[in-house]
């Protein structure tokens, strides 16, 4: 990780560093930091003017999209997740989604209730927010923990019966044992266009629409509790903005309207990792061993891209404790 | 059709790497650079107001009805600000003939609230090694991570204090993240940097010091 220690002027958590950028990056920076300012003129002028309040909502909005676009942890999160995980994109969308407005609410609920209720200065409103994200880095650990188990047992499943039927591919007939009710196993040359027909006696590599059938509540609600627990710098300045001045519900809807600007470039992200996996499995022939494997690979390549993603996040947060502590 | 799994791979990589953040903080500093009795820099003292937004964070809970914070309630904020500028070399760099100019920590430093709400962070930063500028002592002022945008009070953006007779200062660069001039900011600001360019670096002006 770039960042080790915690930003002087951190608002909430770490944003992470620019560094050297260009290209469609610098484009979408620029896109990000022009609405960033048009959003908090807008809200700077939305007291004296009623009328500037559509205007702050459809730029909290474009804000969110091109935010979004960036690669934060949230986005990765659910990215990957998805890829590992999820084969039906409708409930990609709506994780997506969920996940966006978690964010707003964490926002609102943290302000609302720090600095509205109980009037806490910024060092224990950063301290909270440091918090929140411990929390979610440790749920993004514990959620690659889960989808490496799960994925890693598919995969090794799916590698042990390939692996069988090569091996048992040019071994004498009496290995392979006829259909005898009981025991179904069979050699099989491993040929990717052997043909199983729904009454074919020997081995089967387990149907793909079964496996995606393990999708659990659970590990999404997890994806989303940590995809959306940690609230952006940018919602917590308009926010306690707003406080000030007296028009926090003006903030909250700048909020809401960026979380779903936020959801619809994580849910594009999220269709467009779901649509590259099909399109790979589709090129490694659907339905074949070869297809299997490599769909389980990318399945457990994703699963540990979520867990190293979320030890990097985890370690570079407490380096940082460390660092302001001492 | 591997290179697909690859190619996934490396897309997910780039997800997770961070790289992203644009000001969500502006900064307008002042920065007075102090002379030693024998004609020496001996230190540059910063004078950082923020905008309305950060400094409504930063007061945040503090000051008893509806009065200013007070420089001691700003007190613990101050600290933890020093503190972790400290691990981003103060936003401040310098070069004395092409050669980094070393800091320690700062002598003095204080956050207060201006009567017109804005927050100003005040402090002195001490050069390890007072130097005569000669004609080649020059700093720039801005965040690596860009997440602070800097720019120099237009009016006095720098003062040379118990300077020699005949030294002078300069500012190269405009200043493009101006608040007000960023309202003009376009992508293609953005997308003219050369690649590899760094934003705050890049966006940075130069002051130079010249001394006879």
């Amino acid at each position: 990780m770039a960042q080790v220690f915690h930003h002087p002027f951190a608002v909430g958590g770490d944003e992470a560093p620019i560094g050297r950028v260009s290209g469609i990056t610098a484009w979408i920076i620029g896109q990000e930091s022009m609405f960033s300012l048009l959003l908090t003129g807008a809200l700077r002028s939305s007291k004296e003017n009623n009328s500037a309040y559509f205007l702050l909502a459809g730029l909290s909005f474009a804000y969110g999209v091109f935010h979004a676009a960036g690669p934060g942890h949230g986005k990765a999160v659910v990215t990957s997740y998805m890829v590992s995980n999820e084969r039906a994109l409708r409930r990609g969308l709506v994780i997506s989604l969920l996940a966006a407005i978690l964010q707003g609410l964490v926002a609102v609920a943290l302000v609302g209730a720090l600095a509205g209720i109980f009037r806490v200065t910024a060092q224990r409103m950063n301290a909270a927010a440091s918090d929140l994200e411990i929390t979610a880095y440790c749920g993004i650990v514990l959620l690659g923990i889960v989808l490496l188990a799960t994925k890693g047992a598919a995969l090794a499943a799916a590698l042990r019966q390939t692996w069988a039927a090569r091996f048992f591919a040019g071994a004498p007939p009496r290995l392979a044992l006829p259909q005898d009710g009981q025991n179904v196993f069979f050699a099989d040359d491993g040929a990717p266009n052997h043909l199983h027909g729904p009454d074919c006696a020997h081995c089967h590599i387990p149907d793909p629409k079964q496996l995606g059938g393990d999708f659990s509540w659970k590990s999404a609600a997890v994806t989303i509790a940590t995809a959306g627990a940690r609230p952006c710098s940018g919602a917590i300045l308009i926010l306690v903005f707003a406080l000030a001045r007296d028009m926090f519900p003006v903030g909250v809807a700048a909020v809401f309207a960026m979380s779903l600007g936020t959801a619809i470039t994580t849910g594009s992200l999220a269709t467009m990792a779901v649509f590259a996996k099909k399109i790979a499995l589709r090129f490694s022939g659907r339905g074949s061993p070869r297809a299997e494997i490599i769909g389980r690979l990318i399945e457990v390549a994703a699963a540990l891209c979520v867990l190293l993603f979320g030890v990097a996040l985890l370690v570079a947060s407490f380096a940082g404790m460390d660092a302001t502590n001492s | 059709m591997r290179t697909f799994g690859f190619g996934l791979a490396l897309f997910l990589a780039g997800l997770s790497a961070p790289a992203f953040a644009h000001p969500h903080v502006w900064v307008t500093a002042r920065e007075d650079v102090i002379f030693d009795n024998q004609g020496r820099i001996a230190a540059i003292r910063g004078a950082w107001v923020f905008d309305d937004m950060y400094s409504a964070f930063a007061t945040q809970g503090l000051g008893k009805d509806g009065q200013l914070a007070t420089k001691e309630e700003l007190a613990p904020l101050a600290k933890t600000n020093v503190q972790s500028l400290a691990e981003f070399d103060y936003f401040t760099f310098a070069k004395l003939a092409g050669t980094k100019v070393e800091f320690g920590p700062p002598t003095d430093y204080s956050l207060e609230e201006r009567p017109d709400k804005l927050v100003v962070l005040t402090f002195t930063l001490p050069l390890k090694q007072p130097t005569n500028p000669g004609k080649a002592f020059t700093f720039q002022v801005y965040d690596p991570t860009y997440f602070v945008a800097f720019s120099l009070d237009d009016k006095v953006p720098v003062e040379l204090i118990g300077a020699p007779k005949g030294c002078s200062f300069s500012v190269l660069g405009a200043d493009p993240l101006d608040e007000e001039a960023t309202k003009k900011l376009s992508e293609a600001f953005f997308a003219n940097l050369s690649p590899g360019s760094d934003f705050g670096e890049k966006l940075a002006s130069r002051v130079f010091v010249a001394c006879p």
